[in-house]
């Protein structure tokens, strides 16, 4: 087996694993990140969701190997930059709209919004369906994932400025 | 297979492959003690039985050394910790946080001052039954949980009289500490645990009334959220245990098949594989990581035979009810539905086979060593997973320890312990732990779906308008006579699950004997509607497919076929579809209050919908609750629109209104993917379905918005969970209709407007 090195939550790892092997099963196995999930192993449904430089990506198809040497960033990693122990405003607005029920795919939610507001900052409607309809939530919190979303980026219900 | 025509028991390759399984005594029957707790014998259980006080133990997080433990589920450390353990399963609905909000209530500490956990099963925290389901946790815990919480604070109150020679009633408890007003002092529960301790455990503690309530009733933040918006709660999947291996289950293709022959050697050979074993579910391939089980997955050759249902198909099943003429059993018979005359209307509605699928697939992890069957998964029934596991064993239920994690999703799949047993299969097979891992084919096809049902139904208007006579005939299949699945979880319901069926679903059936099965039919009787004359009757059928509780039950099915047909009878009696079931519900006021309540919010008959929506209304009673439901909806080039949902729900009392919203809107989201889309189907005796492609969700661009009232009665506390599944469906085929004039018996919707349309442009019906 080749040592695929990888750069998670900016810290450097490298495992001993074939290249093709599904990032998601890395992550969970291998490094022992389980908050990303797995739920279809076909990019069907979101929960796998990670950051690979900033772009949301569904780790179940991705091959570790096409991603070597570049930034992942999980769930686990999505409040640095924060202060110790401090949520980002987009998981503080999931957890004050009482967003998660069983939560098991909100990890890929979260991984999706929080690359929406980073390339689009204040988002619309259709804006955060485009982009959050590739999460399947079967609790069916959609319309509170809007409303944390519209909270996060200081926006009222229909999507104009607060 | 390719090459597999020789007897597998003369191959040495594959015989080396076929490890015997259920050798019944692997796990050495003895009463076993792990970490027995000093001082636990006889803690006071309230809403239930007194534990014993030899019940086999592991460590669990309230053993705190020197704490004071009033019962199973409350300690109070003398460093001002204060735990919980909580003896439900959460799955998304809510039940931790509310139960949590009732101890912090009582107790007088901080909802974010509580440490909550999820205990081992036990006797002892089975006694406020640990199995989760029927909508039932806060409805049957609103009153031992707070016990459990007051005697707490009882005894803390008394330990501070004790020490400051006071009159317990001059005190009172706020904020973790017991405090004197009159005299300027106070102290800290952790203070005081040792001369709680010496305290009496109050027999009846006193609970608060609701109007004394600071921390119930308010719209309380979720404790779960922070934890699952980092990653941090862990699920039933994210388990790891030392030395521990994956496997992939490969189930079979076709219903009850079994394995004829087996060719593992390319398997074997690949990286990581532990064993190939064959199991009475299938082959499962354990490695040593997960990809790898899957990975060598696809290279074991199997030849399968037919199985028990080779030729089962959907399509023949739907024919062969519809054929059916069995009259089966009354479950409800009022007045004469036979005297009446008038105009009288029949119709035939069918429902389809859903599968649960939570967004965690279904998964165990079990270690079988020595004299213990330890698992972890997530599940709505430690106690039947105990008896399960032993029974495959031939050990004792406390020889088995269930830990219970979050649960990903369940809506009743997790009620049945198949993965589990997979697991403890392969643990005992390969002498390692092993977590089992479903793909999400495994889990579509995993054989436990609500029940396909046929149903026929016929009303009476007499002259005036009114309806005099309903009939309802239901052909389903039992669920609880598909529970022990073949036989190879016998017995499934433990005596001690089927007491608390007893106990809390006594009105629906006779758990004794199981006989008067009357979920097929709920949903159909007990209307609140004033018909006079009334038959209600089911008869059952059986499979090859294995039934389940699913989200609402006999309600999903029957509150579609009855609602859907009275708005079929408001139409034939040329009255308006909320004014005909308002006029019948005059006597029914919780109904009444519901409907009137979703009329209001969406100005039912006077406002102008857009042109082409159609807009339906629907209402029932279910699991001790009122709800209905206004759905807007309309069809844009042949596919169907969901525009608005007014819901008003009535369960009594909310412990947390908010939540309650959110289960409403949660259920009415589940329901739509069910009405709009769900359905398996089987060919051959193989399900047609398998991953999210095939089996279609709902997704956020698709769901509407959804407008929720609560209604707060002051009657007993009714479920949450459930009874807006049910009203969804009709309330959507009755919006259909009047956008579209198609008429929809059968569910799933879009498909069956797809071939009403393509016979109206045939120039059929």
């Amino acid at each position: 087996m080749l040592e695929v090195k990888l750069k998670v939550n900016g810290e450097e790892r490298s495992v001993d694993v074939p290249e093709d092997v599904p990032l998601l099963w890395v992550l969970r196995e291998e490094l022992e990140l389980t908050g990303t999930k797995f739920g279809c192993g076909q990019a069907l449904c979101g929960a796998c969701t990670v950051h690979v430089d900033g772009k949301a990506r569904r780790s179940c198809v991705t091959a570790v190997g096409d991603v070597a040497g570049k930034a992942i960033t999980t769930i686990e990693g999505l409040t640095q930059g924060e202060a110790d122990g401090k949520l980002t405003v987009l998981q503080q607005a999931w957890v004050e709209g009482n967003v998660p029920q069983c939560g098991y795919c909100q990890p890929g939610q979260l991984m999706m919004a929080a690359a929406l507001i980073r390339r689009c900052p204040k988002p619309t409607d259709a804006q955060i369906d485009a982009t959050m309809s590739g999460s399947i939530c079967r609790c069916g919190t959609y319309p509170r994932i809007r409303s944390a979303i519209h909270a996060a980026t200081g926006q009222s219900e229909d999507g104009g400025a607060k | 297979m390719s090459e597999a025509t020789q007897d597998p028991a003369s191959s040495p390759e594959a015989s080396k492959a076929i490890v015997p399984l259920l050798r019944r005594g692997r796990v050495a029957r003895r009463r076993f003690l792990l970490g027995m707790l000093a001082g636990t014998a006889g803690l006071t259980i309230y809403g239930g039985v007194r534990a014993s006080a030899d019940e086999a133990r592991v460590p669990d997080p309230n053993d705190v050394e020197g704490a004071f433990r009033p019962n199973i589920y409350i300690t109070v450390t003398p460093d001002d910790r204060v735990l919980y353990g909580f003896p439900k399963a959460e799955m998304g609905q809510g039940t931790m946080t509310g139960f949590a909000m009732l101890v912090a209530e009582e107790l007088e500490v901080g909802l974010d001052e509580l440490e909550v956990f999820f205990p081992i099963a036990s006797k002892e925290y089975d006694a406020l039954e640990t199995a989760t389901g029927g909508s039932t946790s806060i409805v049957t815990g609103f009153v031992p949980v707070r016990q459990a919480a007051a005697a707490a604070r009882m005894m803390l109150i008394a330990a501070a009289a004790e020490r400051w020679g006071v009159a317990p009633d001059s005190l009172h408890a706020k904020a973790g500490r017991v405090l004197d007003d009159a005299n300027d002092r106070s102290a800290s529960y952790g203070e005081l645990v040792e001369a709680a301790k010496q305290q009496r455990v109050p027999e009846a503690p006193v609970i608060k009334s609701k109007q004394d309530f600071k921390l119930v009733g308010t719209p309380a933040r979720r404790i779960d959220s922070a934890p699952k918006v980092t990653g941090e709660a862990q699920f039933g999947i994210d388990v790891v245990v030392p030395n521990m291996t994956r496997a992939v289950m490969i189930h079979p293709p076709r219903i009850g098949a079994a394995v004829v022959s087996l060719d593992d050697s390319k398997a074997r050979e690949m990286p990581g594989v532990v064993d190939v074993v064959i199991t009475p579910r299938g082959v499962g391939v354990v490695a040593e990581k997960y990809w790898q089980a899957m990975r060598a997955a696809p290279a074991v050759e199997i030849e399968w035979d037919e199985g028990t249902g080779p030729s089962f198909g959907t399509e023949n099943l739907r024919a062969e009810l519809a054929a059916r003429t069995d009259e089966g059993h009354v479950a409800e018979d009022e007045g004469d539905v036979d005297a009446v005359s008038g105009t009288v209307l029949e119709a035939e509605y069918e429902t389809p086979y859903l599968s649960h699928s939570p967004m965690e697939p279904m998964n165990a992890v079990a270690d079988v060593r020595g004299d213990v069957c330890e698992i972890w998964t997530g599940n709505q029934g430690p106690s039947a997973i105990q008896e399960a596991a032993a029974n495959q064993l031939g050990c004792d239920r406390i020889q088995v320890i269930v830990h219970t994690p979050y649960l990903g999703g369940a809506f009743g799949r997790r009620s049945h312990p198949e993965a589990a047993i997979e697991a403890v299969w392969l643990s005992e097979a390969v002498g390692r732990p092993v977590q089992v891992i479903w793909s999400r084919e495994n889990d579509t096809r995993g054989h436990r779906y609500r029940p396909q049902s046929h149903n026929r139904i016929k009303g009476t208007l007499d002259a005036s308008g009114e309806l005099a006579a309903l009939e309802f005939h239901a052909q389903s299949q039992s669920i609880f006579a598909s529970l022990d699945a073949g036989g190879l979880f016998p017995p499934v319901i433990p005596p001690r699950l089927r007491k608390w069926l007893a106990g809390n679903l006594s009105r629906l059936f006779d758990s004794n004997t199981l006989l008067a099965d009357t979920i097929p039919t709920e949903g159909a009787t007990h209307l609140g509607y004033a018909i006079p004359n009334r038959r209600v009757s089911y008869a059952n059928f059986h499979t090859p497919v294995v039934v389940s509780w699913w989200r609402s039950v006999g309600y999903s099915i029957n509150t579609y076929v009855v609602e859907a047909f009275m708005d079929e009878l408001a139409h034939a009696a040329e009255q308006d579809p909320y004014e005909f079931r308002r006029a019948m519900l005059q006597d029914s006021p919780r109904w009444l209050g519901v409907l009137e309540a979703v009329a209001e919010m969406s100005e039912w008959g006077e406002r102008e919908l857009p042109e082409g929506v159609g807009r339906g209304i629907a209402v029932c009673f279910a699991f001790g609750s009122y709800c209905a439901h206004v759905i807007d909806a309309h069809v844009d080039e042949g596919t169907i629109v969901v525009d608005q949902v007014y819901s008003a729900l009535d369960c009594g009392y909310a412990v947390n209104p908010d939540l309650v919203v959110s289960q409403v809107e949660g259920s009415v989201i589940f329901a739509l993917t069910a009405a709009l889309w769900g359905e398996i189907t089987m060919k051959d005796g193989a399900v047609e379905q398998g991953n999210f492609d095939t089996y279609r969700m709902m997704r956020m661009h698709e769901a509407p918005k959804i407008e929720v009232r609560l209604l707060s009665s002051e009657e007993d506390i009714g479920g949450v969970g459930e009874p807006a599944v049910a009203p969804v469906a009709p309330a959507l085929a009755n919006a259909l209709f009047m956008a579209t004039g198609h008429r929809l018996r059968r569910l799933p919707l879009q498909p069956e407007l797809d071939r009403a349309r393509a016979r109206a442009d045939q120039g059929g019906k």
